[in-house]
């Protein structure tokens, strides 16, 4: 800077004092002021300019870094590939496989990084393959991002999921006195969309808390074979039983010849869903746990037609129509090879007489209840195991007309396969059950106060394998039980025992509070314990609702 | 023993199952026969990323190469993961240049397990951030035209109108 500028003579021995100028040297200063100003002015530019510069220079580096960046060198298939690993994970096991569309997510997040991104994201049909609307608010605009993601997805299988939730309807005040309009428009549309596209479907949810088809009145059947691809299907749904229902579901179930599971849980009559003997024959899994349930003669018919089938959740009851009391003699006997799991709830059926029909050597699970005061098939249980010559690894038995010493049998059957065992957690688990679970040293105890030792193996643990548990209790009746069940099976410094991996335990409290919350404490303090440690999963409900109910998981 | 040449001409020797995890290599073995001793070349792979290459198949000798038909690309309802094993991470923790240098390598050579282990990293690079994030991190561009913004832009409204 031109030291003129800086400073003067006249300014400088002012400079660093309190000394007032006199009226010449204001004047003075006042001239030197403004040509600083000037020279700020003139810097302050100089270094707009240099910044301008050097914004421009940084960006023009990293443009020309850009040029090599490594991602630029990938192929459009590897890159292709990237971006099918970027897809939210699809839950197979869910009732919902995956997340619903969100920007921020791919694929739709995959479009908006650059035009080469954009491009390769929409020409990757897979990408758009799997597809989840909500359309419970009824926003048109899931009409919209449906039809992107079909057109998006070109020829690929697809796996599809509409989700309408129950919701009250109103429009300007006025509730909704169709069907019409109460079910949102955009789950009817996107039904039919989803409808047009059925023949390159591989999985199919349709989760309604509503009577979507039947607000869909032009819904047609579905024709032969014409979802020859569909291989899961999954229908959570509110019906009418209406006859235009009826038809377009068994019409959809019926398309599809390599069906490999069928989940159906509807206020549907499954029935004339599941009757018929072509449709089944791919079958893998079926899950019929709806509130209403199939004649037996049609579950030996399912069995029958579906030899691939390793999977059966069947609740059972009689066809009115029917006089099943000379049925039993005509039905055929079934050696399943294949079957592994298998549910059967019943009501006013006897199940001895389905049991008497079945051999099932390939079983692993058996799962059984039965309703009300159906008697329990104890002889024909026995027969079963013993004719179909299984290795059980789970056990449910649920029956009021069960005595402790049938299923202590069964579980002396099954002591050393059995790896997840369900108690009825309607009812208090009885102290000798309970106690078969737990070690012998804990068992003397019992036996001196009376009871008589149940287990047909004297020596080493009950159950060895047992990794699953679940069971009710009435705490205040068997608390010395509990607290032993939970030392031995569950704490870690039994470490050199197998543990429990899992366990659900329902409390049935007493109704008499205080006692409930003494009981609640001394119990609490051990599954405290338990539940500190992470190896293991513990639940705990409880039915009492005047006693605060408390739940570790 | 097999003699490996880089483009930049530098030699490996290198076991035979540890080489045959490479199709590409295994295939031009199964061409020239067992006695050769001729050096394969490998024109598009520098002797830095045959290097991690190598490293990878010696650790992965003797696992069951996946088999020729195991494109799942189609399958759209297999459960996706981008779990990696902790050795291939350990192993993939390398500098950007180096990740797509080993991705390249890998789609070239045919070693389909990497180019999985590759592709998964850059797709848990990707996951969990903004385009611009992304842009920064890989170096892209911002190319779009208005016209091209405002159509993500309606593309991506119904979001919010859920």
């Amino acid at each position: 800077m031109d030291e003129s500028i800086r400073t003067s003579t006249t300014s400088h021995h002012l400079l660093y004092t309190n000394v007032a100028p006199s009226t010449q040297e204001r004047c003075i200063i006042a001239d030197l002021l403004e040509k600083k100003v000037q020279q700020v002015r003139k810097l302050e530019e100089m270094a707009r300019m240099l910044n301008n510069e050097l914004v421009q220079a940084r960006d023009d580096l990293l443009e020309h870094k850009a040029l090599l960046s490594g991602v630029r060198k990938l192929p459009v298939e590897i890159l292709s590939e990237i971006f099918s690993q970027c897809l939210p994970e699809v839950d197979t096991s869910s009732v919902i496989w995956s997340p619903e569309p969100h920007p921020n997510q791919a694929p739709l997040l995959l479009t908006q990084v650059c035009r080469s991104w954009r491009s390769i994201a929409i020409a990757t049909p897979r990408l758009w393959s799997a597809l989840i609307i909500n359309a419970s608010n009824g926003s048109p605009s899931h009409s919209a991002i449906t039809k992107l993601w079909l057109d998006r997805s070109r020829n690929v299988p697809l796996t599809l999921t509409l989700l309408v939730r129950a919701t009250d309807r109103f429009d300007g005040g006025r509730r909704a006195t169709s069907y019409e309009e109460f079910v949102p428009l955009a789950a009817t549309k996107v039904l039919t969309m989803f409808v047009s596209h059925l023949p390159r479907v591989r999985a199919l949810a349709l989760l309604f808390a509503l009577p979507v088809i039947r607000a869909i009145p032009k819904l047609h059947p579905v024709g032969d074979n014409v979802c020859n691809q569909l291989e899961k299907l999954h229908l959570v749904t509110s019906f009418e039983n209406t006859a235009q229902e009826i038809t377009w579901t068994r019409s959809l179930v019926h398309s599809a010849p390599n069906l490999r599971h069928l989940y159906f849980d509807s206020s549907m009559v499954p029935l004339p869903i599941v009757r018929g003997e072509e449709w089944c024959l791919r079958l893998r899994t079926i899950n019929l746990d709806a509130a209403y349930g199939i004649p037996p003669q049609d579950f030996f018919l399912l069995l029958r037609n579906s030899p691939e089938l390793v999977q059966c959740v069947i609740v059972m009851n009689l066809d009115e129509s029917l006089n099943h009391l000379t049925r039993w003699d005509e039905m055929p006997k079934v050696v399943h090879s294949a079957l592994q799991e298998l549910s059967l709830s019943s009501e006013d059926i006897f199940l001895g007489n389905v049991l008497n029909l079945l051999t099932l050597p390939a079983l692993v699970s058996l799962k059984l209840s039965t309703v009300g005061d159906e008697a329990w098939p104890h002889t024909e249980l026995m027969n079963f195991l013993s004719r179909s010559l299984c290795i059980l690894k789970e056990l449910k038995l649920d029956s009021e007309r069960m005595t402790d010493d049938q299923f202590l049998i069964y579980l002396g059957l099954v002591n050393k396969s059995l790896r997840a065992l369900y108690l009825p957690t309607w009812k208090s688990t009885s102290e000798r059950i309970l106690q078969f679970i737990t070690p012998v040293k804990l068992k003397a105890s019992a036996t001196l106060l009376g009871s008589p030792d149940p287990s047909p193996f004297p020596l080493g643990r009950n159950l060895p394998y047992l990794e699953t548990l679940s069971f009710g209790i009435a705490p205040h009746q068997y608390i010395a039980s509990l607290r032993d069940f939970v030392e031995d099976r569950c704490l870690v410094n039994q470490g050199t025992k197998p543990r429990l991996r899992a366990i659900h335990i329902h409390l049935l409290l007493p109704l008499i509070s205080g006692l409930a919350t003494d009981l609640d404490l001394a119990l609490k303090t051990l599954l405290d314990q338990v539940s500190d440690d992470n190896s293991l999963t513990l639940k705990i409900t409880s039915s009492h609702l005047q006693f605060p109910s408390f739940v570790y998981v | 023993m097999i003699v490996l040449k880089t483009s930049d001409n530098e030699t490996f020797t290198v076991e035979r199952d540890v080489a045959e995890r490479s199709v590409l290599i295994k295939n031009m073995l199964d061409d020239i026969g067992e006695n050769s001793e001729q050096a394969i070349p490998l024109p598009n792979v520098n002797s830095s990323v045959l290097k991690k290459v190598l490293e990878y198949c010696e650790h992965h000798r003797g696992e069951p190469l996946p088999a020729a038909d195991a494109d799942t690309s189609q399958d759209d309802t297999r459960k996706r993961t981008t779990d990696i094993s902790e050795w291939d991470q350990k192993f993939i923790t390398v500098d950007q240049e180096m990740l797509f240098e080993i991705i390249l390598a890998a789609n070239y050579l045919d070693i389909k397990s990497l180019l999985d282990v590759g592709c998964k990293t850059v797709a848990n690079m990707i996951k969990g951030k903004t385009p611009e994030e992304i842009r920064k991190l890989f170096n892209i561009v911002n190319d779009f035209t208005p016209e091209e913004e405002a159509q993500i832009k309606k593309e991506n409204e119904w979001a919010e109108d859920r």
